[in-house]
């Protein structure tokens, strides 16, 4: 009976993380979008 | 997947406390950072004439998306600091700390982590100036206020409302890379209006502040000295209004609709005096109102004289 609770735990707690760590890794793309656009738009290509 | 060893309770912890991206937005406080943005914007778009030989409108708004980042790392590092008081106070109990949907951990790794990526992308998108201002911002807001200020003296949010006033400062030096005389009347605006708006809301809550061991002004000097102080701060408050008109940075349109609020605030500030029923509650909604308005007409007179 314990254990099993101990498998539900230890899912849930997998899934919170794995949804956490795609949350960081959207996090860290838009970064480098970001970055990237910022980069661009310094570089004034109109000038 | 690995085979490890796992205390049941502290991964029920954990999986209780990850929470989800809403429990984050609140974390932010978003409505605080909607006035920060709006007020920024303001600072910004009221510096029209050099802006149009100035930046990017791309980089522009991503630097208000740094700003809008900025205000709520602050409203981070302040929710996880005084996760002990949110607890005791009515107004503050269901925020994501005290309710338990975000551990004080994960809340201060976020709040120190935003905070960086917004100073370092208001700089890269704009200008360190407006940077270092933000992030000069984050500093006073979070440790000034929050962990000095807010605990210690009666005159916290006199103070600490200067925090709330920097944004359309940062705002003109995005569009100028200068901080102009326009920028620092929309500072005295924000600093004068703080002291009679959250001392309404301290009348409304003093069970909360007392709760909560917080030396509020009603607190500490009673109802009637905290009436008298909304009073005079009010009548400071409604000459500075005009300054903007005073000194040509807005035209007719902002002196009708400055003068309009202004009357109504006298009169509101008149009623609380009097400790007429629920006066204080209808100050505050009223100053935001007030404060919102005040905002929008300057921009909508340079809107206007820019046809």
């Amino acid at each position: 009976m314990k254990s099993n609770k101990n498998d539900e735990y230890l899912k849930a707690f997998y899934e919170n993380r794995k949804s956490k760590n795609f949350a960081i890794l959207g996090i860290i793309i838009f970064m480098v979008v970001l970055f990237f656009f910022i980069t661009i738009l310094r570089m004034d290509v109109t000038a | 997947m690995p085979s490890i060893a796992v205390n049941t309770k502290d991964v029920s912890q954990d999986t209780n406390n990850l929470g989800s991206p809403y429990d984050y937005i609140n974390l932010m406080k978003p409505r605080v950072m909607s006035l920060v943005v709006f007020t920024a914007f303001v600072g910004y778009y009221n510096a029209v004439p050099v802006l149009e030989s100035s930046i990017n409108p791309f980089l522009a708004l991503i630097g208000i998306f740094a700003i809008a980042l900025g205000a709520g790392a602050s409203g981070v590092l302040n929710q996880w600091y005084d996760k002990d008081i949110d607890v005791l106070m009515d107004r503050t109990k269901n925020r994501p700390i005290p309710s338990g949907k975000i551990q004080p951990s994960e809340a201060l790794s976020f709040g120190i982590i935003t905070s960086i990526l917004s100073i370092i992308i208001l700089g890269l998108s704009i200008n360190w100036l407006a940077a270092s201002l933000l992030a000069f911002t984050i500093f006073f807001y979070a440790v000034v206020y929050t962990m000095w200020l807010k605990r210690q003296t009666v005159q916290n949010i006199v103070i600490g409302g200067a925090a709330g006033a920097f944004p359309p400062i940062i705002g003109h030096i995005c569009a100028t890379g200068s901080i102009g005389l326009e920028s620092l009347i929309l500072f005295l605006i924000i600093f004068l209006w703080t002291p009679p708006h959250f001392w309404a809301l301290a009348l409304v809550n003093k069970s909360d502040y007392r709760a909560a061991n917080i030396p509020m002004l009603p607190i500490i000097y009673g109802d009637m000295a905290t009436r008298k102080n909304i009073f005079i701060y009010s009548l400071l408050l409604m000459p500075c209004g005009y300054l903007p008109w005073i000194l040509n940075y807005s035209g007719n349109f902002y002196v009708i609709v400055i003068t309009l609020l202004n009357i109504e605030f006298i009169r509101r500030a008149i009623s609380v005096l009097k400790e007429n029923k629920d006066s204080e509650k209808g100050l505050f909604v009223y100053s935001i109102f007030y404060l919102s308005i005040l905002f929008a007409s300057i921009c909508f007179d340079k809107l206007i004289s820019n046809l």
